[in-house]
């Protein structure tokens, strides 16, 4: 199989090219140290992985990868990183990587990644997988929210109160703009939330969201 | 007193300095005539009743010579009926009793004996106090005290009637040159007080952060050069804020500058030199090497492991890659997902109308550092339970809110404290306003705390981003 290995690190691609080479049927075409190489190299060589490293001089992987995917989408791309945060597992999936690994452990899980990606399958670096459970399971939760909220009867009052509050106002200014006391804004806040059974301002935020609450005001 | 006079406005000083001068010019010069009156007076009536009585003298020893009774009763009448202010005229014979007296019948008890002429003396005056007021007796000889003495009583309530309505004009007059005095001292201060008003108020507004000019007042003689003075210091004070700001500017942009080239080079550098490590520890284990050899290196990769995993979190602390490479959400929501944790505490993170949205470089810095030290703070201080970190954006800003659920803090208290006690807030009020943005803290003890940041980041290049991302 056809491999082309983009990281700035030269010692870090001697390592990893002593793992590959140790797999008699992955075959390295090539080796790239910036972003823009990955993207030259790989339109030049047309490998089927493209092992690909985020922090890199000139374009980073992700754009990197973005070119690569919108100029080569049947290359395979196999992120390698030493990011463990999940926002960067997130940007990369949204691109379409095929896998997601962590140097600390590239070994064994780097030809299990790549050896799943030939088969088509998708491979997350397990300790990841968890982020990706939770981001679920919290979608479904929000799927599920609006239906027993959605019995809570707000006065009119309140839920102006529950949009300003949303909308990130202070108390002061939420006070200025209704007339009332600031207290008057605590209790009617205070109320509402007991009655649509909401913790904390993030919980309100999202139900003010899933009631279209807070639109035209984005932009 | 003193200290009475020291806290009086100079309006009031000037309208209670007037007041007092005209007062005691005003029942001085009232006293003063009252007394050079009355005793002007004094006199003329007393020469008056020594004319009388001289007079009555001259006529009367003939009557007496002749026993004509009837005839010194008339001239007595006479007198009477021709000086209004006579009380009394009594003639008396040399042993004391009475020849003719306007009395109807006997003399007032204590009359007779209330004056007479020492022998030798040629009258004799005195002050009788009576029922009808004070009455001024003479006692006067006559014939040298052979033929008898005559007593004539005037009385001084004219007199005193004169003093006293001259009294009540002056005391009248003082009154309204005081009245008068005090509305034009009010007035007078009022006028030359108002530059100085004027400039207080120019100086309270430089507190407030504005710049008055008061160039009305450079006309002003004596205000002007205060004024002058005054427009001059507070544009050096303008000159100094803005260099202190950018100053303040500058070494905070120079520090982010080094700690993302420090956190930088940390992770990449350092990081992937100990990955290679590990990849090689990993090879060793998994080579042909003898059993002794692969237990050292796999202890010594738990080593560089942990060693890893150290200096990925001090790269993180210092400058996390992710608000570099993903932007505010990305960095914001990590660092609150490890907040939570490490502190004990339930954290909530939410961002609305934030999807694919690249804020301003400078601003996005400025908001994860005002979210960590806010967060910093309800660790330390709070005793919370939970904490909701919140970023959206609305109409054209950035809003951060940071709220926990904690014991609050009095603000007004801290606010007016020593600045080293709050070094926190003030530092996340400035990195706010160098960004044009401002920082609210609402709490109250037992009520929690709430930090609120609002920046402006207008309209531009975020959308331009969202659309490239999605
Ligand atoms: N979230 C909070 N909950 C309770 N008290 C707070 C909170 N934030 C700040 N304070 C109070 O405000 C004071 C000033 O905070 P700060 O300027 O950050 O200084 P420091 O944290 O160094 O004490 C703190 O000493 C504390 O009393
Ligand atoms: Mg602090």
């Amino acid at each position: 199989m056809r491999i082309l290995i983009a990281d700035d690190h030269t010692v870090v691609r001697s390592g990893l090219k002593a793992i590959l080479q140790a797999q008699p049927d992955f075959e390295l075409v090539g080796e790239a140290a910036t972003g823009e190489e990955a993207v030259a190299k790989t339109r030049e060589l047309q490998p089927e992985v493209l092992l690909l490293d985020i922090g890199m001089p000139g374009i980073n992987g992700l754009d990197a990868a973005r070119i690569i995917r919108d100029e080569a989408p049947q290359v395979r791309i196999v992120v390698l990183t030493m990011y463990d945060d999940e926002a960067y597992l997130h940007q990369f999936l949204q691109i379409g990587v095929a896998g997601y690994v962590l140097k600390q452990a590239a070994d064994a899980e780097l030809v299990a990644a790549i050896r799943a990606v030939q088969r088509g399958e998708s491979f997350i670096y397990p300790s990841l997988t968890r982020h990706l459970l939770n981001l679920y399971l919290e979608q479904a939760r929000q799927r599920d929210q609006p239906a027993h909220e959605g019995s809570a009867e707000l006065s009119p009052r309140e839920t102006e109160v529950l949009r300003l509050v949303a909308l990130g106002y202070t108390g002061q200014q939420i006070a200025d703009q209704l007339g009332i006391s600031q207290s008057t804004v605590e209790t009617h806040r205070a109320h509402l939330m007991e009655k649509l059974r909401l913790r904390g301002r993030a919980q309100l935020v999202r139900y003010a969201l899933s009631k279209g609450l807070l639109e035209d005001h984005g932009q | 007193m003193h200290r009475f006079l020291g806290s009086l406005s100079l309006r009031s000083k000037m309208v209670v300095a007037i007041a007092a001068l005209i007062l005691v010019l005003g029942l001085g010069g009232t006293i003063h005539a009252r007394l050079t009156l009355s005793g002007i007076s004094n006199d003329e009536l007393d020469q008056r009743a020594l004319a009388l009585a001289r007079d009555l003298e001259g006529r009367s020893g003939e009557f007496l010579l002749t026993n004509d009774i009837f005839g010194l009763h008339r001239r007595i009448g006479e007198l009477v009926a021709a000086n209004s202010d006579v009380r009394y005229v009594v003639v008396l014979d040399p042993r004391g009793s009475v020849r003719a007296s306007t009395f109807a019948s006997t003399l007032p008890e204590g009359l007779r004996q209330a004056n007479s002429v020492a022998t030798g003396s040629p009258y004799s005056l005195a002050t009788l106090r009576t029922d009808e007021g004070t009455v001024r007796d003479v006692a006067y000889p006559i014939d040298s005290g052979r033929a008898g003495v005559i007593r004539i009583g005037l009385t001084k309530a004219p007199v005193q009637s004169q003093v006293d309505q001259l009294t009540f004009n002056l005391v009248g007059l003082t009154g309204a040159a005081l009245l008068a005095g005090l509305v034009v001292s009010y007035f007078l201060a009022t006028v030359l007080t108002r530059p100085l008003s004027r400039l207080a108020e120019a100086a309270r507004a430089v507190g407030r952060g504005e710049s008055p000019v008061q160039d009305e007042l450079y006309g002003h003689p004596e205000i002007g050069q205060v004024a002058l003075a005054f427009d001059a210091m507070t544009r050096q004070l303008r000159e100094k804020e803005a260099e202190r700001s950018q100053l303040l500017a500058r070494v905070l942009t120079a520090q982010e500058e080094e700690r993302k080239r420090i956190s930088r080079e940390l992770h990449d550098e350092a990081g992937q030199a100990l990955t290679s490590l590990l990849m090689g520890l990993t090879r060793i284990e998994q080579s042909g090497a003898g059993a002794e050899t692969k237990i050292q290196a796999a202890e010594l990769r738990a080593v560089t492991t942990e060693a890893l995993d150290l200096m990925r979190g001090m790269a993180r602390d210092l400058r996390p890659s992710t608000l570099d490479d993903l932007g505010l959400v990305a960095a914001l929501g990590r660092y609150v997902a490890d907040y939570g944790p490490r502190h004990h505490l339930e954290t909530d993170f939410q961002a609305a109308s934030m999807d694919g949205v690249r804020l301003r470089p400078g601003v996005e810095i400025v908001l994860y550092r005002i979210a960590q030290e806010a967060l910093t703070n309800v660790s330390r201080h709070a005793g919370a339970h939970s904490v909701n970190v919140l970023l959206e954006r609305r109409d054209g800003h950035a809003i951060l809110v940071v709220e926990d659920d904690g014991g609050g803090f009095d603000t007004k208290r801290v606010e007016a404290g020593s600045p080293g006690a709050k070094l926190g807030l003030l530092g996340m009020e400035e990195r706010a306003a160098l960004v044009g943005g401002t920082l609210t803290v609402e709490s109250r003890p037992g009520a929690g705390t709430a930090v609120f940041v609002e920046v402006p980041v207008g309209m531009t290049g975020d959308e331009r981003n969202a659309n490239s991302d999605s």
